[in-house]
């Protein structure tokens, strides 16, 4: 009996998606890093294509994070004040993007004016070459204030800015589309919200194939499954031709894998869960590993080791 | 202040402006309760639990205390206001309903009795003229016996009955008692009775499903005054119509707002207000106490006797029905829904409270189940949908969204739980289809320039249900709110209000000078996220039954509309939205108050009722709850017209080459 041939025929393809610009293209990156662009399931390489495997990014913020657990300590502590020395050590990790939060300008954690996060954002960008994300702090009012600052000083560095969501989308849509940067757009954990929001952006005028979309992340052991499930749904609807789920997905996998228990726990807390040292690290790659299965093409992760270990996961599952 | 007769406890006198009504309240009782005691309407949709913000009145005279609330802004207070079911009186009052507040409890009889007379007219068309009532006269000329001949008066009158109404009869001892009497003249002296025979009697028959009972007898030819009274009990109103069973003329229509109301505005708050010690009493008399407030006023009307009212034919959701009949109604609110009865026979209309003929019998239509009423198979029987081969969908857009699919060969039933967005009640400036409610609305850019009309073209006080869907459908296709329904600050212009307390915004629709009222009537965001909600358990509630089928909407012919909008409702409006599918507009056939028609046709012929018999068993229900894609669509509905353009395409060329480009405002942080 001949072996049946269960190819699928996809007619859909995510939206390839270029973040960063070189000199040549008006910018100052190094290089740049391009999303999405698949034909077919992540990975089943005889069904389609996946022309650029998913990208990992590392969080840098923009003044010393509070209770942050000892692993990350021991990987940043030293460069954490300085947004810059902080993004040069991601580079220096590994890291194909720099994942920028502005969080500083939250009224409730400095509310620096938007000249502040300015300066951030150039001296991020003068310290290393790697394109960049850039998120607001999620106050509408806030963020509306600051990001078109940051787009327009950032302009011709084609930037990943964050995020729009159904209630605040005009004013991020504008400035992304003035400065020419990338939109990434905010509908959590449902197909028909963040479909809507999609179109909501591109109401505006905003092309839908400059959208990244984030449909909001659960780490292992929190609701992992549906957030898969999720991605699995809107990557089937793309490549079946959904023209409004066909955009790259991000997803926020160090911030949520390290608010686990089980990567935050000391050892005198946990004794019977291994040293804290492998613990957080391995519960945020266990997280991202499944995630890139189900089309997740942007992570962002904290830990060098997990960015190790990803990395190797992708590339085995690449190869295969 | 006036003193009990024990002397001890002090009651307060509260007078209620501008009708002067009073009531004497216990101290302790809230401004509601004594509303209530003095027959005052007050809107309270939660029942009294202070979650509404609807009971507002204003105190001229006099101390109340009570706890703050969020529903009056600062202004408000200082102008008196207060919410009657959070406040207590602590000396006499004088107490003012603000319009917003007040709601004449008798609808407009004139008016309405004519849109619901149309309905009729449309639907007289379609269904035989020839009547055969389910109560019916017979006038008889009985042969008196003799002694060839000494068969018993029971029989002799069954005799004659059974051969012009055949079929199995019955007859109660008391008319068996009554009639002797009835078919001799008696001339009784002290020395001797003589029993002079007579013989000419009219008997009311009244069809107890396959058995005819002779409930009454009558001394002589009565057989041109029978009547009976067509009820829908809704949730909302309570309609009555007095019908000739002669001729099958209307010849007295009257409508009444649910006095239950005041209990609670939808039907889970008064089934919880049902649990009270003493609710489910209140509830039920409330509802016959407004049955016979339109009756006496048919029959004063119509110059007709409470004894020439043979039947009545009531149609309603289950649980008016249930209220109706006085039957515990706890289990429609919980799972398995479950109703006390779903078939009701015919029974003694006094035994309900009603009081017709003593003996007249009271026909309840067949309910599908918790969900699903009486007012549904009236729908469907005046539809005449169950008869045709076309596929049609009723869509039944009152507070619970009953929604029906089918032909002569299938019937599929479900409800959508719309929730009252349409209904006025839980919209900021909302009222119900009275004087001043605005019904119609208009929005040019740029400006925008607003313009409305209102009904009996009097100042405008708030919008209906029909007005609301038209100033949504209008901001939505003028670029003031986007396809979430959100606000635009810059296309609503000098028009955009930040809400007083809740912060939200809002749009003036019309300006209080404008109005010459003394708020700004404005949409605000909650009431358009409301509204989206409501259209889009509907339009999923709809689209999951008919992919349920395996069809989609283009198979369907004929789209029924009843409901409370009767025959103003703007289809364009309402397609925009995405309420109503993308369908041609000539498949939409509103058919108003099909509740009641369909009682009515039920009441002039048998025959019809035993189709609702029919129809009740043959209507399939589904449960939306367990339909895992149910959630899917009512997401993808909650955007306007729906998250899928491509099923609108009349809307996506209404909107085309309308985009605003995005420009770029520096907001002030």
């Amino acid at each position: 009996m001949p072996f049946p041939d269960f190819r699928q025929k996809w007619t859909g393809r995510i939206n390839p998606v270029t973040l960063g610009a070189t000199p040549a293209e008006g910018g100052t990156r190094g290089r740049t890093v391009t999303l999405g662009g698949e034909t077919g399931i992540p990975f089943l390489n005889f069904d389609g294509e996946t022309p650029h495997s998913p990208a990992l990014g590392l969080d840098v913020l923009d003044q010393a994070p509070v209770g942050w657990p000892g692993p990350l300590q021991e990987a940043y502590g030293d460069v954490w004040s300085d947004p810059a020395a902080w993004a040069r050590r991601a580079r220096q990790l590994g890291a194909d993007l720099i994942n920028l939060r502005l969080l500083s300008i939250h009224p409730d954690e400095g509310d620096r004016p938007p000249e502040a996060a300015v300066e951030t954002v150039q001296a991020v960008l003068e310290a290393v070459d790697l394109p960049l994300v850039v998120w607001g702090c999620d106050v509408p009012e806030k963020d509306q204030a600051v990001m078109p600052k940051v787009a327009e000083a950032a302009q011709g560095e084609n930037c990943l800015l964050g995020a729009a969501t159904e209630g605040d989308y005009r004013t991020l849509a504008a400035a992304a589309q003035a400065y020419g940067h990338k939109l990434i757009a905010l509908a959590p954990c449902d197909i028909n919200r963040s479909k809507q929001v999609n179109i909501l952006i591109s109401d505006t005028g905003y092309p839908l194939t400059d959208l990244v979309i984030y449909p909001t992340t659960a780490s292992l052991g929190y609701g992992m499954e549906w957030i898969y499930s999720i991605l699995e749904r809107g990557r089937l609807a793309a490549l079946s031709g959904d023209r409004l789920m066909a955009q790259p997905v991000i997803l926020d996998v160090g911030y949520e894998a390290w608010r686990s228990k089980e990567a935050r726990s000391d050892d005198e807390a946990a004794p019977d869960w291994g040293p804290i040292a492998l613990r957080g690290p391995a519960w945020e790659a266990a997280t991202a590993a499944a995630l890139i299965q189900g089309g997740a093409d942007l992570l962002v992760l904290r830990h060098p080791r997990a960015l190790e270990t990803v990395r190797r996961a992708v590339t085995a599952l690449a190869a295969a | 202040m006036e003193k009990t007769g024990i002397g001890v406890k002090t009651l307060h006198r509260i007078q209620f402006l501008p009708e002067r009504r009073q009531a004497s309240i216990e101290p302790g009782k809230t401004l509601l309760e004594a509303a209530q005691a003095a027959g005052v309407y007050v809107g309270a949709i939660c029942g009294g639990e202070g979650t509404c913000g609807k009971c507002r009145l204003i105190v001229c005279e006099g101390e109340v205390s009570g706890e703050s609330t969020e529903f009056l802004t600062r202004a408000e207070i200082r102008r008196g206001y207060v919410l009657a079911c959070q406040v207590v009186p602590h000396s006499d009052l004088v107490v003012e309903v603000p319009p917003e507040s007040r709601l004449s409890s008798y609808i407009g009889v004139g008016r309405d009795s004519d849109r619901f007379r149309a309905f009729e007219r449309r639907d007289a068309a379609r269904v035989s003229r020839k009547t055969d009532p389910v109560t019916q006269k017979v006038f008889l000329e009985l042969e008196p016996p003799t002694l060839d001949d000494p068969t018993a008066d029971q029989e002799r009158l069954l005799d004659a009955v059974a051969k012009r109404q055949p079929g199995p009869l019955q007859m109660g001892l008391k008319v068996a008692r009554e009639l002797p009497r009835l078919l001799r003249r008696l001339d009784a002296k002290p020395s001797a009775w003589h029993w002079g025979w007579d013989g000419r009697v009219t008997a009311t028959v009244g069809l107890r499903r396959e058995v005819g009972e002779i409930l009454c007898l009558e001394r002589g030819d009565t057989s041109q005054r029978s009547f009976g009274l067509a009820l829908d009990v809704g949730t909302t109103t309570v309609v009555a119509h007095v019908v000739d069973l002669i001729t099958g003329a209307t010849r007295e229509a009257a409508a009444k707002y649910n006095s239950q109301i005041g209990f609670g505005e939808d039907i889970i708050g008064r089934i919880n207000y049902a649990r009270r010690p003493g609710g489910a009493d209140a509830l039920h008399k409330a509802v016959i106490d407004d049955v016979e407030t339109l009756l006496e006023d048919l029959l004063r009307r119509a110059q007709i006797g409470r004894g020439d009212v043979q039947c009545v034919v009531a149609s309603g959701n289950t649980t008016m029905l249930h209220f109706l009949l006085g039957l515990e109604t706890d289990l429609i609110r919980i799972a398995p829904f479950a109703p006390a009865m779903a078939a009701p026979p015919p029974i003694r209309a006094a035994e309900a409270g009603i009081r017709i003929h003593p003996r007249g019998l009271l026909y309840v239509l067949p309910m599908v189940g918790s969900y699903v009423g009486g007012d549904t198979t009236a729908g469907i029987l005046a539809s005449g949908m169950h008869r045709s081969e076309e596929i049609s969908l009723l869509l039944d857009i009152g507070t619970n969204g009953e929604i029906v699919l089918g032909n002569h060969d299938f019937l599929v039933a479900c409800s959508a739980s719309a929730g009252p967005a349409f209904e006025g009640a839980s919209v900021a400036c909302g009222m119900r289809a009275t004087t001043g409610a605005i019904d119609s609305v208009r929005i040019f850019r740029p400006g925008p320039i607003v313009s409305v009309t209102t009904i009996d073209e009097a100042p405008p006080v708030g919008f209906c249900g029909t007005g609301l869907i038209e100033a949504v459908a209008e901001m939505f296709l003028a670029g003031i709110i986007d396809r979430n329904g959100r606000l635009d600050p810059a296309a609503a212009g000098g028009r955009y209000r930040l809400g007083d307390e809740d912060g939200r915004p809002a749009f003036v629709v019309v300006s209080a000078e404008e109005a010459g009222h003394w708020r700004d009537l404005v949409i605000t965001q909650s009431d358009i996220d409301n509204l989206i909600r409501t259209k889009g358990a509907i339009y999923a509630g709809a689209d999951s039954l008919v992919r349920s089928l395996g069809l989609s909407f283009a198979d369907i012919e004929r789209v029924y509309i009843a409901g409370a909008f009767g025959n103003r409702l703007d289809v364009a409006g309402c397609i925009a939205i995405g309420l109503l599918p993308d369908l041609p507009h000539e498949r939409f056939h509103f058919i108003g108050n099909s509740a009641l028609a369909g009682a009515k046709q039920a009441m002039l012929n048998r025959r019809i009722l035993d189709e609702a018999y029919h129809i009740r068993d043959r209507v399939t229900y589904q449960e939306l709850m367990t339909d895992p894609q149910y959630m899917d669509r009512f997401i993808s509905a909650c955007f306007l017209p729906h998250t899928d353009l491509a099923d609108f395409p009349s809307v996506a060329e209404r909107l085309h080459g309308d985009s605003r480009p995005a420009v770029l405002q520096y907001a002030d942080a």
